[in-house]
């Protein structure tokens, strides 16, 4: 009997077991019905960002939740390795409602079948997507559709030290400015110490994938093809671009791999007289720079073809096909992204350019109100009017990798490293395999 | 043939087996079947979306004909494994060697050189980037000492596998308390012996302490060889697998092709030929192991 009964237990322990690791597994869909409209919804709603702007995401939320009673949002933000878990859960099947997709992504997501085709609704609730910036448009469709509206759009200008300039005496840079010319005068601020090591540079880039591609077309460089089904990258004009850029390191305009501090930021810490920044970054380096010194910016400088470098990419919310309350989730992405919320999430604070060009004024009200630095604010929605038109492939993500490993040495330096011929040759045949390996 | 034959010894066996129901639940569900699903992805096209396409060995035709990447990876973790190991085997053994004396303070120095192999993760994968840093870096500054010139450890194409295997030996505090234990459950009365028979110390260490601490360091081979072909973390936090794909190890390149392009199946048959790499080697020590390997008072093995 004892033997029997001890069987038992463990049998009782093993069916405990199991029921708990099956409700171990997360519901796709938490609560509520099917119902649109007077049944009690739960969206699921995840975006990936700083925590300064979750209690702004917050009031944008009870707002939505007061207008649409019957709809609850569960909100999460998703802080490392986002992109990646977003990808595991499209492959599991269980997506959250709403998702924040930057535009890189868009023709990704859409053509695994996991973003939701936009068009029809867009069309049913007449949205006014001309109030969209044309450039964002084209980055949020995929064939001709939607699929995702859009909450910021980005690009990147060049912030100046002005406290530096007046001490060489140097004129502030004017948005007439070429290439070359930026190079001259980032060259006047190198400095050295007694040991022939470089205290202070000129320049501090951003050597990332996405805004090379407007400073490669600049320069009458191509990427890809015109459907994006070859890599051109390869070309004598990339390649006086990426001599043009080694020159520069070499006679320390800009600082080599290796050269600055780990963990210090170099333009609020004076190491440098000018970087590359984004829209996105007018508050993060007002409170890096707080007191010590002044400084604006100037638009990016112009390439050998007459235009400026700029590539925009921007932030946008998708639904996922799988959602179980696709009416509410569209409900709350149009009220995520009317014009209202906009000046509520990135006009009020300038985040970056708003992804409605209602709001812009409001950003400007704010821009010229606080007499905060940069006092030319407006240059980043000037230059959004003259970028390139981009669309993002799908197989960015590879490209990406491919970029970092043989363009960024390329670029930063590094003893040994493929110089910008080898790299130019290796990076264009990677993309091409990154091509093949996406059909 | 196999089932128990009394009533009783069956009744003890079913005990047996649920008592590890919870063991065997997890590992049929999140290693078993993930396993077996790999294996059969790895036959397939899946992406991740769609059908599960069967496309017989077309992937690995591709992964041995047709990516440079792949033999590129290869050939780094090749040089890392071959470049830590054997280096890593030899200084663990060396420093416990040394902390078998039984000399004061003996147990702070085991607990000094045990602390690596308790630290992970992205906090000591940043530390290191501190102490590698070409400008302000303190090995390079120590390096200046003796004249030697800076070194760019992290974006030199060819020092940053030296600055990989440096890290790795950093951590042989763990198979250095396994040594000593080996060490330490050696009679002493064979030393007693050899030093009546005039041994002196380098006789004592080849003749008797080697060989009978041969089975730790297998123990240590075959798992350091399988976790040394692992190798992820540090190169995914430092270097994403840079410069040049230099870093690039196999471990890192299934990542990206899992979680970046998504290419399940193709990730899937690179996993497996990892797996059947590290299997085929351990096999190989496995098997040349009755020749080194000398069990003290245990009934001899045959290969």
């Amino acid at each position: 009997m004892f033997k029997m009964s001890r069987n038992l237990i463990l049998i009782l322990l093993g069916a405990v077991m199991l029921l708990v690791v099956t409700a171990c597994v997360p519901a796709a869909s938490p609560a509520g019905d099917a119902g649109a409209g007077g049944e009690q919804v739960t969206i699921r709603f995840v975006s990936n960002h700083g925590d300064v702007e979750v209690p702004i995401f917050e009031e944008v939320i009870g707002k939505f939740e007061a207008e649409f009673p019957n709809v609850k949002v569960d909100y999460l933000n998703a802080t490392s390795q986002f992109e990646d878990t977003i990808k595991t859960q499209g492959v599991g099947g269980s997506l959250p409602d709403v998702w924040y997709a930057r535009t890189f992504l868009t023709s990704d997501y859409a053509t695994k079948g996991w973003t939701l085709n936009l068009a029809s609704l867009i069309d049913r609730d007449d949205v006014d997507v001309d109030d969209f910036w044309a450039a964002q448009i084209a980055q949020m469709s995929y064939e001709g559709d939607l699929y995702a509206l859009p909450y910021d759009f980005s690009n990147v200008g060049i912030y100046y030290n002005k406290d530096i300039f007046d001490e060489m005496g140097v004129d502030y840079p004017t948005s007439d400015w070429t290439m070359e010319e930026m190079a001259e005068i980032a060259e006047q601020f190198v400095e050295k110490d007694a040991d022939g090591n470089i205290t202070r540079w000129g320049l501090n880039i951003f050597p990332w994938s996405w805004p090379w591609l407007g400073i490669l077309q600049a320069n009458g460089g191509a990427i890809f093809n015109e459907d994006q089904t070859e890599c051109v990258i390869n070309s004598a004009e990339n390649l006086a671009t990426l001599e043009f850029f080694k020159e520069m390191r070499n006679k320390g305009i800009y600082p080599e791999s290796g050269a600055t501090p780990e963990g210090l930021e170099p333009f609020s810490n004076g190491l440098v007289a000018m970087t590359f920044e984004g829209s996105w970054g007018t508050q993060g380096t007002r409170d890096r720079v707080g007191d010590k010194f002044d400084f604006d910016v100037v638009a990016m400088p112009k390439g050998s073809t007459g235009r400026r470098g700029i590539t925009p990419a921007g932030g946008a919310w998708s639904i996922a096909s799988t959602s179980e309350h696709p009416e509410e989730a569209w409900e709350f992405i149009k009220f995520l992204t009317s014009t209202d919320s906009t000046n509520t999430l990135i006009s009020d604070h300038m985040r970056s350019i708003p992804g409605r060009k209602s709001s812009v004024p409001r950003w400007t009200e704010v821009a010229l109100s606080g007499e905060l630095p940069p006092a030319n604010v407006g240059v980043f929605g000037e230059m959004m009017e003259e970028a390139y038109e981009i669309v993002y492939p799908q197989f960015w993500g590879d490209y990406d990798i491919a970029w970092s490993n043989l363009m960024v040495p390329a670029i930063v330096g590094g003893d040994g490293v493929l110089g910008p011929a080898e790299a130019l040759e290796q990076m264009e045949k990677q993309c091409n395999e990154a091509i093949a390996n996406s059909q | 043939m196999f089932l128990p034959k009394t009533k009783l010894a069956r009744s003890e066996a079913l005990s047996g087996y649920l008592y590890i129901m919870p063991w065997i639940l997890g590992f049929l569900l999140f290693t078993a079947i993930p396993i077996i699903a790999s294996i059969y992805l790895a036959f397939t096209s899946y992406r991740g979306y769609g059908d599960i396409n069967w496309i017989g060995f077309a992937n690995f035709t591709k992964m041995f004909t047709g990516d440079d990447i792949f033999w590129q990876s290869a050939k780094v973790t090749l040089i890392y494994v071959i470049g830590f190991l054997p280096p890593g085997l030899v200084l663990g053994y060396s420093i416990a060697l040394l902390m078998n004396r039984d000399v004061p303070g003996i147990t702070f120095f085991r607990t000094i050189y045990y602390l690596p192999a308790i630290l992970t993760g992205v906090a000591v994968a940043m530390m290191w980037q501190f102490v590698f840093h070409r400008e302000f870096g303190i090995l390079n500054s120590i390096l200046g000492w003796f004249g030697i010139v800076r070194i760019s450890w992290l974006n030199d194409t060819r020092w940053v596998m030296v600055a990989f295997i440096i890290m790795g030996l950093w951590g042989v505090g763990s198979g250095m308390i396994i040594y000593l234990a080996g060490l330490q459950s050696i009679p002493s009365d064979l030393y007693e012996a050899a030093t009546i028979d005039g041994a002196n110390p380098w006789q004592k260490l080849w003749k008797i302490t080697i060989p009978l601490t041969t089975p730790v360091i297998f123990f240590n081979l075959v798992t350091g060889m399988i976790a040394t072909f692992q190798i992820f973390t540090t190169a995914f936090i430092m270097t994403e697998g840079g410069p040049n794909y230099a870093t690039y190890f196999f471990s890192v390149n299934i990542y990206h092709t899992t979680f970046r392009s998504l290419r399940l199946g193709y990730a899937s048959a690179m996993a497996l030929v990892l797996f059947l790499l590290i299997l085929g080697l351990t096999s190989i020590v496995l098997y040349t192991s009755s020749r080194w390997v000398y069990y003290s008072g245990g009934v001899e093995v045959d290969a």
